[in-house]
């Protein structure tokens, strides 16, 4: 086995295209196992799609993604991976507990995990609930409870922090912490720099598509970094674009 | 937590029926609670109870229908309402959830297209079976009260090549509705699907049957179209009712259905023996053996082909 393989995540040249908009243009990006990065950008800069893309949902327009030496991307064969997308939608007449269980029934976890992921989000309260009937935050817990059940590759978490009670964010945030010490890989998008902060997690920068800038694990404030870094890039562009004119 | 333990992430190799069983469990969940499985249950119902209790309305009298005339009004309805229930219940088997969003979280679990895929077909699969043996069971009781046991046999017969039609439109359903263009996009050529499978194809097939078929029959038959093969005149199978008829009828699920139930119940067979002669051939029956689980495995594996390609946001 290369160093390269030892990678559980890696995007090559990633271009993402959508009719004539290019959501993500030549995007190389790495995550180790162990490691939890936080995508961020403003709203529209590709975030999304670069999740959507690493979870396989996406098949890249041109480049190449490997996720624990698998194409994420391969309906036969997909890798197991914990994915939230910004909103989770589950049909309105199965209960809490149904689709949990099938979360449970297809990735296998141990009961000590299964317990754990039932703790940390609390849906065991509403097991016997049709989905219907639970409020949007009830919806967003149980699409983390399915997501975060090991075992998985990767967790690809979009916007992971909104609708969460503080006693919720709080156990999310010390459960993110113990699975990137397992050696999970963590990929948020999120606007939450505060929250995301606590976890020290290395800052990809994402404008218009484009990687603007990469820290790994910087001290401070995230928000500042992120500010700073934004600008940085803002000032490239108008410098290429300049040149272009 | 057990992340590397388990090798950090490649999901473990088991069965692929582990991970297709609680797929099929969920639609039936889904299905049996949705105001679809009240309505596809109360006309099946509707449409195996008529001609029972109604067909003796024609004669002026209330009461229970002689067999062979409700055994094959029964053919003659089913072969209707059957396709049509299990082409819009398959259509809606992805189409309905690719628009609502919700299959997205199914396939970011550690389940293979192909499981999805036969996890939905088997769950919808069920449910029409248990929709079927609720509506033919009761009347294949009902029916072996009023005429004995030949009676319930003759109506299981119908139910059973029922659901062997069924099932064959269910995966056309599935093809339609597999392509990702939305629940009412698939939802109406699935009804097209239906118009051209019971009346343009059918149409189509007896008009064949009336230009291939040796001499036309001195009478003609009175009960839909399981007359289509007229018997040869001379007494002997002529190539055209040997290979060709039965390869054309092939060609329609819904009248391999007529005739598979024609020949398996008693009183119809009895009474049309005579038109089913060049059905009965061991060529005939081979060719239609072939065609109903060609009809039965190719839709859902072209449902997948489909389905593999789709993009789910």
């Amino acid at each position: 086995m290369t160093a390269a393989e030892h990678v559980p995540l890696r995007m090559l040249a990633v271009s993402q295209r959508f009719g004539r908009r290019t959501a993500v243009c030549n995007l190389t990006l790495e995550c180790s196992a162990g490691t939890m990065t936080c995508l961020a950008g403003p709203n529209g800069a590709g975030k999304s799609t670069i999740l959507a893309i690493a979870a396989g949902l996406l098949r890249p327009s041109s480049g190449r993604v490997i996720l624990a030496q698998r194409d994420p991307a391969d309906v036969a064969h997909p890798p197991a991976i914990g994915y939230v997308p910004q909103r989770s939608a589950f049909p309105g007449v199965l209960t809490a507990g149904e689709v949990f269980e099938l979360a449970r029934s297809t990735r296998r976890p141990t009961p000590e995990d299964s317990d754990d992921i039932l703790d940390v989000t609390g849906i065991r309260a509403v097991f016997d609930r049709p989905l219907g009937e639970l409020s949007g935050g009830w919806q967003r817990r149980l699409g983390l409870a399915t997501a975060l059940l090991p075992p998985s590759a990767a967790l690809l978490l979009d916007e992971p922090f909104v609708g969460l009670d503080p006693d919720t964010l709080d156990r999310l945030l010390s459960h993110l912490r113990r699975r990137v010490d397992s050696g999970a890989i963590v990929l948020l998008a999120t606007h939450e720099f505060e929250l995301a902060g606590l976890l020290r997690p290395d800052l990809v920068v994402i404008d218009d598509g484009h990687l603007c800038a990469r820290l790994a694990a910087p001290d401070g404030s995230l928000r500042e970094h992120y500010r700073t870094a934004l600008s940085g890039c803002d000032a490239l562009e108008a410098e290429v674009s300049r040149d272009d004119r | 937590m057990t992340d590397k333990r388990r090798g950090n992430g490649a999901h473990p190799r088991h069965s692929a029926g582990f991970r297709i069983l609680p797929v099929a469990r969920r639609e039936m969940a889904l299905l049996g609670r949705g105001r679809m499985a009240w309505g596809v249950g109360l006309l099946l119902l509707v449409t195996t109870w008529l001609p029972f209790m109604l067909v003796p309305l024609r004669s002026g009298t209330w009461g229970i229908a002689p067999l062979d005339g409700a055994v094959l009004s029964s053919i003659t309805l089913g072969a209707i309402v059957l396709p049509l229930v299990a082409l819009l219940v398959g259509a809606d088997t992805l189409a309905g959830e690719m628009e609502d969003g919700t299959l997205s979280a199914l396939v970011t679990l550690p389940i293979s297209r192909r499981a999805l895929l036969i996890g939905k077909y088997l769950g919808r699969a069920a449910f029409l079976l248990g929709a079927e043996i609720l509506a033919c069971g009761s009347v294949s009781v009902a029916a072996g009260i009023a005429h004995g046991f030949t009676g319930a046999r003759d109506f299981l017969a119908v139910a059973g090549s029922g659901l062997l039609l069924s099932l064959s439109t269910l995966g056309v359903g599935v093809v339609l509705g597999a392509g990702g263009r939305g629940r009412a996009r698939a939802l109406g050529v699935a009804l097209l699907t239906w118009v051209t499978l019971a009346f343009v194809v059918d149409g189509f097939l007896l008009l064949s049957v009336v230009a291939l078929a040796p001499p036309p029959p001195a009478r003609p038959g009175v009960h839909g179209h399981a007359e289509i093969n007229a018997p040869d005149r001379s007494g002997a199978t002529s190539a055209v009712d040997g290979v060709l008829m039965p390869a054309v009828i092939a060609l329609d699920p819904i009248d391999l259905f007529r005739i598979l139930a024609v020949r398996a119940s008693t009183a119809t067979g009895e009474r049309l023996a005579a038109s089913l002669s060049g059905m009965r051939s061991t060529t005939a029956t081979t060719i239609f053996a072939a065609s109903w689980l060609g009809w039965l495995v190719v839709p859902p594996w072209l449902a997948y082909r489909r389905f593999r390609r789709v993009i789910l946001r």
